[in-house]
Protein backbone atom coordinates (compact mmCIF):
# COMPACT_ATOMS: atom_id res chain seq x y z
CA UNK A 1 0.00 0.00 0.00
CA UNK A 2 1.46 3.54 -0.99
CA UNK A 3 1.78 5.82 1.78
CA UNK A 4 -0.29 8.89 1.48
CA UNK A 5 2.47 11.03 -0.40
CA UNK A 6 2.10 14.50 -2.04
CA UNK A 7 2.28 12.74 -5.04
CA UNK A 8 -1.03 10.93 -5.89
CA UNK A 9 -0.17 7.38 -7.03
CA UNK A 10 -2.32 7.95 -10.20
CA UNK A 11 -0.12 10.96 -11.04
CA UNK A 12 2.85 8.99 -10.57
CA UNK A 13 1.95 6.04 -12.93
CA UNK A 14 0.84 8.44 -15.74
CA UNK A 15 4.59 10.22 -15.37
CA UNK A 16 5.86 6.74 -15.14
CA UNK A 17 4.00 5.67 -18.61
CA UNK A 18 4.86 8.70 -20.58
CA UNK A 19 7.26 7.41 -23.34
CA UNK A 20 8.66 11.19 -24.92
CA UNK A 21 12.01 11.40 -25.05
CA UNK A 22 12.20 14.59 -23.00
CA UNK A 23 10.30 12.73 -19.99
CA UNK A 24 12.26 9.94 -19.55
CA UNK A 25 14.33 10.40 -16.42
CA UNK A 26 10.87 11.65 -14.97
CA UNK A 27 9.30 8.62 -15.92
CA UNK A 28 11.98 6.59 -14.40
CA UNK A 29 11.49 8.86 -11.46
CA UNK A 30 8.46 8.29 -11.29
CA UNK A 31 8.73 4.09 -11.87
CA UNK A 32 10.92 4.16 -9.10
CA UNK A 33 8.74 5.75 -6.42
CA UNK A 34 6.34 3.89 -7.55
CA UNK A 35 8.60 0.74 -6.94
CA UNK A 36 9.54 1.53 -3.76
CA UNK A 37 8.52 -0.13 -0.84
CA UNK A 38 6.31 1.94 1.67
CA UNK A 39 4.97 0.94 4.88
CA UNK A 40 1.95 2.74 6.17
CA UNK A 41 3.58 5.11 8.53
CA UNK A 42 0.58 7.76 9.85
CA UNK A 43 2.00 11.53 10.42
CA UNK A 44 5.12 10.82 8.27
CA UNK A 45 5.48 13.92 6.40
CA UNK A 46 6.81 13.37 2.20
CA UNK A 47 7.13 15.99 -0.02
CA UNK A 48 7.83 16.13 -3.73
CA UNK A 49 11.30 17.56 -5.09
CA UNK A 50 10.75 18.54 -8.80
CA UNK A 51 14.05 19.51 -10.72
CA UNK A 52 15.15 20.21 -13.76
CA UNK A 53 18.03 19.42 -14.12
CA UNK A 54 18.81 19.53 -18.43
CA UNK A 55 16.18 21.88 -20.30
CA UNK A 56 12.48 19.33 -20.69
CA UNK A 57 13.59 16.77 -18.59
CA UNK A 58 11.59 17.20 -15.15
CA UNK A 59 12.40 14.82 -12.58
CA UNK A 60 9.98 14.56 -9.72
CA UNK A 61 11.17 12.60 -6.82
CA UNK A 62 9.49 11.97 -3.36
CA UNK A 63 11.70 12.94 0.26
CA UNK A 64 11.16 12.57 3.45
CA UNK A 65 9.49 16.54 4.93
CA UNK A 66 11.13 18.52 7.68
CA UNK A 67 8.78 17.58 10.62
CA UNK A 68 9.77 20.37 13.32
CA UNK A 69 9.09 21.75 16.56
CA UNK A 70 10.48 24.85 18.71
CA UNK A 71 9.38 25.43 22.38
CA UNK A 72 10.17 28.41 24.10
CA UNK A 73 11.51 27.45 28.36
CA UNK A 74 10.94 31.62 28.54
CA UNK A 75 14.47 31.82 30.42
CA UNK A 76 13.83 28.45 33.17
CA UNK A 77 15.26 25.71 33.18
CA UNK A 78 12.30 23.28 32.29
CA UNK A 79 11.68 21.48 28.75
CA UNK A 80 10.07 21.40 26.54
CA UNK A 81 8.83 25.16 27.65
CA UNK A 82 5.44 26.58 25.47
CA UNK A 83 5.14 25.18 21.95
CA UNK A 84 6.27 28.64 19.79
CA UNK A 85 6.95 27.06 16.29
CA UNK A 86 5.47 24.17 14.58
CA UNK A 87 5.89 22.81 10.93
CA UNK A 88 3.59 24.77 8.83
CA UNK A 89 4.06 28.14 10.84
CA UNK A 90 5.74 31.16 9.78
CA UNK A 91 8.43 32.77 11.05
CA UNK A 92 7.97 34.26 14.79
CA UNK A 93 10.03 37.01 14.90
CA UNK A 94 12.20 35.89 17.87
CA UNK A 95 15.46 35.24 16.53
CA UNK A 96 16.44 32.35 18.62
CA UNK A 97 13.15 30.74 17.51
CA UNK A 98 13.62 31.30 13.83
CA UNK A 99 17.13 30.43 13.54
CA UNK A 100 16.75 27.22 15.66
CA UNK A 101 14.10 26.20 13.38
CA UNK A 102 16.15 26.98 9.57
CA UNK A 103 19.24 25.11 10.94
CA UNK A 104 17.12 21.93 11.68
CA UNK A 105 15.48 22.24 8.53
CA UNK A 106 19.31 22.83 6.67
CA UNK A 107 20.77 20.04 9.52
CA UNK A 108 17.92 17.39 8.14
CA UNK A 109 18.49 18.45 4.19
CA UNK A 110 22.35 17.47 5.10
CA UNK A 111 21.67 14.64 6.42
CA UNK A 112 18.96 13.03 3.48
CA UNK A 113 21.02 14.40 0.38
CA UNK A 114 24.39 13.13 1.78
CA UNK A 115 23.26 10.06 3.32
CA UNK A 116 19.79 9.16 2.92
CA UNK A 117 19.06 9.11 6.59
CA UNK A 118 15.55 10.15 7.03
CA UNK A 119 16.09 12.54 10.45
CA UNK A 120 18.00 11.48 13.52
CA UNK A 121 16.87 7.90 13.66
CA UNK A 122 16.75 7.02 10.04
CA UNK A 123 12.70 6.88 10.21
CA UNK A 124 11.37 10.61 10.09
CA UNK A 125 11.61 11.34 14.05
CA UNK A 126 10.45 15.03 14.66
CA UNK A 127 13.05 17.59 15.25
CA UNK A 128 12.88 18.82 18.49
CA UNK A 129 14.02 22.22 19.54
CA UNK A 130 14.11 24.30 23.09
CA UNK A 131 15.31 28.22 23.23
CA UNK A 132 15.67 30.61 25.59
CA UNK A 133 16.63 27.91 28.42
CA UNK A 134 17.74 29.41 31.39
CA UNK A 135 18.67 32.93 32.34
CA UNK A 136 22.58 33.93 30.89
CA UNK A 137 22.68 30.70 29.82
CA UNK A 138 26.42 29.48 28.64
CA UNK A 139 25.47 26.80 26.34
CA UNK A 140 23.68 24.54 23.89
CA UNK A 141 23.46 20.56 24.60
CA UNK A 142 21.51 17.31 23.72
CA UNK A 143 19.29 15.81 26.43
CA UNK A 144 18.79 12.89 24.57
CA UNK A 145 15.61 13.93 22.99
CA UNK A 146 15.80 17.54 22.03
CA UNK A 147 18.52 20.40 21.42
CA UNK A 148 18.09 22.80 24.17
CA UNK A 149 19.65 26.12 23.47
CA UNK A 150 20.52 28.87 26.18
CA UNK A 151 20.78 32.54 25.36
CA UNK A 152 24.27 33.00 26.04
CA UNK A 153 25.88 35.54 28.36
CA UNK A 154 26.15 38.56 26.52
CA UNK A 155 29.78 38.54 28.20
CA UNK A 156 31.37 35.32 26.47
CA UNK A 157 28.32 33.87 24.19
CA UNK A 158 26.11 35.90 21.98
CA UNK A 159 23.70 32.74 21.87
CA UNK A 160 24.02 29.63 20.08
CA UNK A 161 20.88 29.05 17.41
CA UNK A 162 23.32 31.64 14.86
CA UNK A 163 25.92 28.70 13.80
CA UNK A 164 24.53 25.85 11.59
CA UNK A 165 27.91 24.01 13.08
CA UNK A 166 26.72 23.89 16.71
CA UNK A 167 23.03 22.58 16.04
CA UNK A 168 23.98 20.64 13.64
CA UNK A 169 26.67 19.28 16.13
CA UNK A 170 23.92 18.48 18.51
CA UNK A 171 21.40 16.40 16.33
CA UNK A 172 24.74 14.55 15.06
CA UNK A 173 25.11 13.72 19.02
CA UNK A 174 21.63 12.11 18.48
CA UNK A 175 22.89 10.07 15.31
CA UNK A 176 25.88 8.31 17.41
CA UNK A 177 23.69 7.78 20.26
CA UNK A 178 20.85 5.89 17.59
CA UNK A 179 23.95 4.31 15.93
CA UNK A 180 24.82 3.00 19.42
CA UNK A 181 26.58 5.27 20.79
CA UNK A 182 30.41 6.27 22.03
CA UNK A 183 30.84 6.25 26.28
CA UNK A 184 31.30 10.37 26.67
CA UNK A 185 34.25 10.14 29.01
CA UNK A 186 37.56 9.51 28.10
CA UNK A 187 38.74 8.47 24.54
CA UNK A 188 35.42 7.06 22.64
CA UNK A 189 33.78 10.38 24.75
CA UNK A 190 36.03 12.51 22.62
CA UNK A 191 35.20 10.21 19.53
CA UNK A 192 32.00 10.88 20.49
CA UNK A 193 32.39 14.57 20.33
CA UNK A 194 34.62 14.51 17.41
CA UNK A 195 31.93 13.16 15.12
CA UNK A 196 29.64 15.55 16.48
CA UNK A 197 31.82 18.12 15.26
CA UNK A 198 32.42 16.45 11.61
CA UNK A 199 28.81 16.19 10.86
CA UNK A 200 28.70 19.74 12.51
CA UNK A 201 30.62 20.97 9.86
CA UNK A 202 29.50 19.02 6.78
CA UNK A 203 25.98 20.45 7.63
CA UNK A 204 27.42 23.91 7.36
CA UNK A 205 29.57 22.77 4.39
CA UNK A 206 26.73 21.07 2.69
CA UNK A 207 24.36 24.06 3.01
CA UNK A 208 26.93 26.63 1.69
CA UNK A 209 28.00 24.41 -1.01
CA UNK A 210 31.64 24.48 -0.07
CA UNK A 211 34.71 22.07 -1.30
CA UNK A 212 37.00 20.97 1.10
CA UNK A 213 39.27 23.33 -0.02
CA UNK A 214 36.52 26.27 0.83
CA UNK A 215 35.29 25.06 4.10
CA UNK A 216 36.51 27.35 6.98
CA UNK A 217 36.86 23.92 9.18
CA UNK A 218 35.52 26.33 12.29
CA UNK A 219 32.81 24.90 15.05
CA UNK A 220 30.92 28.06 16.38
CA UNK A 221 31.69 30.61 14.18
CA UNK A 222 30.22 33.67 15.23
CA UNK A 223 29.04 32.65 18.57
CA UNK A 224 31.10 34.71 20.81
CA UNK A 225 30.48 38.25 21.82
CA UNK A 226 32.89 40.74 20.14
CA UNK A 227 34.94 41.22 23.57
CA UNK A 228 36.11 37.54 23.33
CA UNK A 229 39.88 37.23 21.35
CA UNK A 230 38.43 33.86 18.97
CA UNK A 231 36.67 33.38 16.05
CA UNK A 232 35.52 30.03 16.68
CA UNK A 233 35.34 27.49 19.27
CA UNK A 234 37.21 25.00 17.68
CA UNK A 235 39.07 24.74 14.69
CA UNK A 236 39.36 21.17 12.79
CA UNK A 237 42.27 22.62 9.97
CA UNK A 238 44.35 23.45 13.38
CA UNK A 239 43.40 22.65 16.34
CA UNK A 240 44.57 24.75 19.49
CA UNK A 241 43.91 28.06 17.39
CA UNK A 242 40.43 28.59 17.86
CA UNK A 243 40.91 31.47 20.84
CA UNK A 244 43.36 32.79 22.61
CA UNK A 245 41.17 35.03 25.20
CA UNK A 246 42.38 37.01 28.45
CA UNK A 247 39.66 35.32 30.68
CA UNK A 248 38.77 31.86 28.49
CA UNK A 249 42.38 31.40 28.65
CA UNK A 250 43.77 29.37 25.27
CA UNK A 251 41.79 27.33 22.65
CA UNK A 252 43.43 23.71 24.64
CA UNK A 253 42.96 21.32 21.70
CA UNK A 254 46.16 18.74 20.60
CA UNK A 255 46.19 18.22 17.10
CA UNK A 256 48.73 15.26 17.63
CA UNK A 257 48.68 11.98 19.81
CA UNK A 258 51.87 14.14 21.82
CA UNK A 259 49.22 16.33 22.73
CA UNK A 260 46.89 14.17 24.15
CA UNK A 261 45.29 15.58 27.14
CA UNK A 262 45.02 13.87 30.55
CA UNK A 263 42.42 15.68 32.72
CA UNK A 264 39.45 15.12 34.98
CA UNK A 265 37.78 17.85 33.95
CA UNK A 266 35.37 17.38 31.09
CA UNK A 267 34.43 13.90 31.19
CA UNK A 268 38.14 13.23 30.92
CA UNK A 269 38.49 16.08 28.24
CA UNK A 270 36.08 14.85 25.37
CA UNK A 271 35.95 18.92 23.96
CA UNK A 272 39.85 18.68 23.82
CA UNK A 273 40.74 15.43 22.90
CA UNK A 274 38.43 15.06 19.78
CA UNK A 275 40.99 17.72 18.17
CA UNK A 276 42.51 14.46 17.27
CA UNK A 277 40.20 12.74 15.33
CA UNK A 278 39.10 16.00 14.26
CA UNK A 279 42.07 16.76 12.43
CA UNK A 280 42.21 13.31 10.86
CA UNK A 281 39.12 13.61 9.23
CA UNK A 282 40.32 17.09 7.87
CA UNK A 283 43.66 15.53 6.31
CA UNK A 284 41.84 13.45 5.24
CA UNK A 285 39.29 15.61 3.33
CA UNK A 286 41.34 17.98 2.34
CA UNK A 287 43.58 15.37 0.52
CA UNK A 288 40.55 14.03 -1.42
CA UNK A 289 39.50 17.64 -2.23
CA UNK A 290 35.28 18.13 -3.24
CA UNK A 291 32.97 17.79 -1.22
CA UNK A 292 34.23 16.51 1.66
CA UNK A 293 30.21 14.88 2.65
CA UNK A 294 30.46 12.87 -0.24
CA UNK A 295 33.80 10.24 0.32
CA UNK A 296 35.34 11.24 3.56
CA UNK A 297 32.33 11.85 5.04
CA UNK A 298 30.47 9.17 3.76
CA UNK A 299 33.63 6.41 5.35
CA UNK A 300 32.75 8.61 8.32
CA UNK A 301 28.94 7.85 8.80
CA UNK A 302 29.44 4.22 7.22
CA UNK A 303 32.22 3.86 10.21
CA UNK A 304 29.58 5.28 12.57
CA UNK A 305 26.28 3.25 11.23
CA UNK A 306 27.98 -0.54 11.22
CA UNK A 307 26.25 -1.87 14.06
CA UNK A 308 30.16 -2.53 14.50
CA UNK A 309 31.48 -0.11 16.69
CA UNK A 310 31.84 -0.57 20.67
CA UNK A 311 31.01 1.77 22.57
CA UNK A 312 33.99 1.98 24.24
CA UNK A 313 36.12 2.50 21.04
CA UNK A 314 39.35 4.31 21.61
CA UNK A 315 40.87 6.13 18.79
CA UNK A 316 42.91 3.04 17.27
CA UNK A 317 39.73 1.06 17.13
CA UNK A 318 37.80 3.86 15.06
CA UNK A 319 40.78 4.68 13.16
CA UNK A 320 41.27 0.75 11.89
CA UNK A 321 37.20 0.75 11.68
CA UNK A 322 37.36 4.00 9.22
CA UNK A 323 39.87 2.34 6.99
CA UNK A 324 38.43 -1.36 6.78
CA UNK A 325 35.00 1.39 5.44
CA UNK A 326 37.19 2.83 2.98
CA UNK A 327 38.33 -0.25 1.43
CA UNK A 328 35.38 -1.79 1.72
CA UNK A 329 33.64 0.68 -0.06
CA UNK A 330 36.14 2.02 -2.84
CA UNK A 331 39.02 -0.63 -2.80
CA UNK A 332 41.88 -1.35 -0.94
CA UNK A 333 43.99 0.20 -3.29
CA UNK A 334 41.78 3.69 -3.18
CA UNK A 335 42.91 7.15 -2.89
CA UNK A 336 40.21 7.07 -0.04
CA UNK A 337 41.83 4.24 1.83
CA UNK A 338 45.26 6.06 0.78
CA UNK A 339 43.81 9.47 2.26
CA UNK A 340 42.29 7.55 5.47
CA UNK A 341 45.50 6.23 6.46
CA UNK A 342 47.15 9.39 5.99
CA UNK A 343 44.79 11.36 7.97
CA UNK A 344 45.15 9.14 10.95
CA UNK A 345 49.40 8.94 10.81
CA UNK A 346 49.27 12.39 10.29
CA UNK A 347 47.72 12.76 13.71
CA UNK A 348 49.81 10.10 15.67
CA UNK A 349 47.11 7.34 15.90
CA UNK A 350 48.14 4.91 13.48
CA UNK A 351 51.97 4.53 13.03
CA UNK A 352 53.51 5.48 9.69
CA UNK A 353 53.97 1.50 8.48
CA UNK A 354 50.45 0.44 9.42
CA UNK A 355 48.96 -1.71 6.69
CA UNK A 356 45.11 -1.44 7.07
CA UNK A 357 43.13 -4.07 8.71
CA UNK A 358 39.96 -5.40 7.66
CA UNK B 1 39.20 41.55 26.98
CA UNK B 2 41.68 42.04 29.45
CA UNK B 3 41.63 40.53 33.25
CA UNK B 4 40.85 44.05 35.53
CA UNK B 5 42.96 44.09 38.44
CA UNK B 6 42.42 41.47 41.15
CA UNK B 7 40.93 43.05 44.58
CA UNK B 8 42.90 44.69 47.01
CA UNK B 9 44.47 42.05 49.29
CA UNK B 10 42.27 41.21 52.18
CA UNK B 11 43.05 39.20 55.99
CA UNK B 12 42.88 35.73 55.73
CA UNK B 13 39.78 34.13 54.52
CA UNK B 14 37.35 31.98 57.29
CA UNK B 15 35.62 30.04 54.26
CA UNK B 16 36.70 29.91 50.55
CA UNK B 17 34.11 28.39 48.01
CA UNK B 18 35.63 27.53 44.81
CA UNK B 19 33.37 26.18 41.79
CA UNK B 20 34.82 24.70 38.30
CA UNK B 21 32.30 24.12 35.47
CA UNK B 22 33.78 22.13 32.75
CA UNK B 23 32.08 20.55 29.63
CA UNK B 24 29.12 22.10 27.61
CA UNK B 25 29.91 22.67 24.10
CA UNK B 26 32.73 24.68 24.25
CA UNK B 27 34.66 22.66 26.24
CA UNK B 28 36.06 25.81 28.29
CA UNK B 29 36.44 25.54 31.92
CA UNK B 30 35.48 27.94 33.92
CA UNK B 31 36.43 28.58 37.63
CA UNK B 32 34.97 30.85 39.83
CA UNK B 33 36.09 31.70 44.15
CA UNK B 34 34.73 33.13 46.83
CA UNK B 35 36.73 34.11 50.09
CA UNK B 36 34.33 35.92 52.27
CA UNK B 37 35.97 37.01 55.50
CA UNK B 38 34.53 38.28 58.89
CA UNK B 39 30.48 38.67 59.08
CA UNK B 40 29.62 37.97 55.97
CA UNK B 41 31.79 34.40 56.56
CA UNK B 42 29.03 33.17 59.02
CA UNK B 43 25.98 33.68 56.27
CA UNK B 44 28.35 31.62 53.72
CA UNK B 45 28.61 28.58 56.59
CA UNK B 46 24.69 28.65 56.37
CA UNK B 47 24.53 28.27 52.44
CA UNK B 48 27.17 26.11 52.48
CA UNK B 49 25.11 23.74 55.39
CA UNK B 50 22.14 24.08 53.53
CA UNK B 51 23.80 21.66 50.39
CA UNK B 52 23.52 17.96 50.34
CA UNK B 53 27.04 16.91 50.23
CA UNK B 54 26.12 13.20 51.36
CA UNK B 55 23.61 12.71 48.73
CA UNK B 56 26.33 13.43 45.99
CA UNK B 57 29.50 12.43 44.26
CA UNK B 58 32.01 13.37 46.74
CA UNK B 59 35.99 12.52 46.48
CA UNK B 60 36.38 8.58 45.16
CA UNK B 61 32.94 8.49 45.26
CA UNK B 62 32.38 7.35 41.94
CA UNK B 63 35.69 5.94 41.11
CA UNK B 64 36.52 6.86 37.26
CA UNK B 65 38.41 3.91 35.45
CA UNK B 66 39.37 3.41 31.92
CA UNK B 67 37.04 1.41 29.72
CA UNK B 68 39.28 -1.66 29.71
CA UNK B 69 39.43 -2.13 33.46
CA UNK B 70 35.50 -1.12 33.14
CA UNK B 71 34.44 -3.90 31.19
CA UNK B 72 37.00 -6.62 32.78
CA UNK B 73 36.97 -5.78 36.29
CA UNK B 74 34.21 -5.55 38.99
CA UNK B 75 36.13 -3.84 40.92
CA UNK B 76 34.46 -0.54 42.26
CA UNK B 77 37.58 1.18 44.34
CA UNK B 78 40.15 2.64 42.83
CA UNK B 79 42.98 4.84 44.51
CA UNK B 80 41.99 8.70 45.54
CA UNK B 81 42.82 10.43 42.29
CA UNK B 82 45.86 12.62 42.94
CA UNK B 83 44.45 15.75 42.60
CA UNK B 84 42.07 14.83 45.49
CA UNK B 85 39.29 16.12 42.61
CA UNK B 86 36.08 14.31 42.65
CA UNK B 87 35.50 12.05 40.73
CA UNK B 88 32.44 12.73 37.91
CA UNK B 89 29.48 10.64 38.00
CA UNK B 90 29.95 8.38 35.25
CA UNK B 91 28.06 7.16 33.10
CA UNK B 92 27.30 3.27 33.18
CA UNK B 93 29.46 0.62 32.53
CA UNK B 94 28.07 -0.81 28.60
CA UNK B 95 26.88 -4.00 30.44
CA UNK B 96 24.75 -1.80 32.50
CA UNK B 97 26.64 -2.95 35.53
CA UNK B 98 26.54 -0.70 38.33
CA UNK B 99 23.44 1.73 39.92
CA UNK B 100 21.95 4.14 37.67
CA UNK B 101 23.47 7.25 37.67
CA UNK B 102 23.51 9.98 35.75
CA UNK B 103 24.91 9.61 32.16
CA UNK B 104 26.86 12.43 30.73
CA UNK B 105 24.44 14.63 29.11
CA UNK B 106 26.80 15.39 25.71
CA UNK B 107 27.71 18.99 25.63
CA UNK B 108 26.26 19.62 29.43
CA UNK B 109 28.05 20.55 32.39
CA UNK B 110 29.56 19.19 34.86
CA UNK B 111 30.45 21.48 38.14
CA UNK B 112 32.93 20.90 40.93
CA UNK B 113 32.42 22.80 44.35
CA UNK B 114 34.42 22.62 47.23
CA UNK B 115 34.06 24.40 50.25
CA UNK B 116 37.03 24.94 52.81
CA UNK B 117 36.95 26.74 56.35
CA UNK B 118 39.34 27.10 58.80
CA UNK B 119 38.00 24.53 61.91
CA UNK B 120 36.67 21.65 59.47
CA UNK B 121 37.59 19.42 57.14
CA UNK B 122 36.44 20.50 53.41
CA UNK B 123 33.59 19.47 51.69
CA UNK B 124 33.58 18.11 47.75
CA UNK B 125 30.83 17.29 45.27
CA UNK B 126 30.48 16.98 41.86
CA UNK B 127 27.36 17.47 39.59
CA UNK B 128 25.76 17.10 36.41
CA UNK B 129 23.95 20.30 35.28
CA UNK B 130 20.11 19.59 36.26
CA UNK B 131 20.98 18.67 39.76
CA UNK B 132 22.68 22.25 40.38
CA UNK B 133 19.49 23.38 41.94
CA UNK B 134 17.98 24.65 45.22
CA UNK B 135 20.84 25.22 47.95
CA UNK B 136 23.38 24.01 45.77
CA UNK B 137 22.28 26.53 42.64
CA UNK B 138 22.23 29.41 45.77
CA UNK B 139 25.84 28.72 46.64
CA UNK B 140 26.99 28.53 43.10
CA UNK B 141 25.05 31.79 41.99
CA UNK B 142 26.64 33.22 45.60
CA UNK B 143 30.23 32.27 44.32
CA UNK B 144 30.00 33.47 40.80
CA UNK B 145 28.35 36.77 41.75
CA UNK B 146 31.02 37.39 44.75
CA UNK B 147 33.99 36.08 41.97
CA UNK B 148 32.20 38.97 39.45
CA UNK B 149 31.91 41.64 42.53
CA UNK B 150 35.65 41.05 42.88
CA UNK B 151 36.32 41.46 39.53
CA UNK B 152 37.62 38.36 38.89
CA UNK B 153 36.66 37.21 35.22
CA UNK B 154 33.15 37.56 33.59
Amino acid sequence: MMSPGIVPPYLLARIAAVQEGGWARAADAAQRTLAAPRDYTPGVRTRLRLSIEEPGVLTAETAPAHDREISDAQHREVVPGVRVRGEDDKPTGDTAVDEAFDGLGATFDFWWDAYARDSIDGSGSALLATVHYGRDYDNAFWNGERMVFGDGDDDVFSGFTGSLSVIAHELAHGVVEDSGGLLYRNQSGALNESIADVFGALAEQHLAGHTAAQASWLIGEGIFTEAVQGKALRSMAAPGTAYDDDVLGKDPQPAHMRGFVQTRDDNGGVHINSGIPNHAFYLAATRLGGHAWERAGLIWYRTLTSGKLPQTADFVTFARATLATAAAEYGEESEEVDAVRAGWTGVGVIPDDTQPRS
Amino acid sequence: MTRSPGPDPTPQPAVEVDVARSGGIAGITRRWSAQPAGDEASEWISLIDRCPWDETGGPGSEPESDPESESESESETEPEPPTGRAAPLAAPSPQGRGTPERRPVPDGFTWWIRATWSDADPREAELVDDQVVGAWRDLVDAVRDWSRRSGDGR
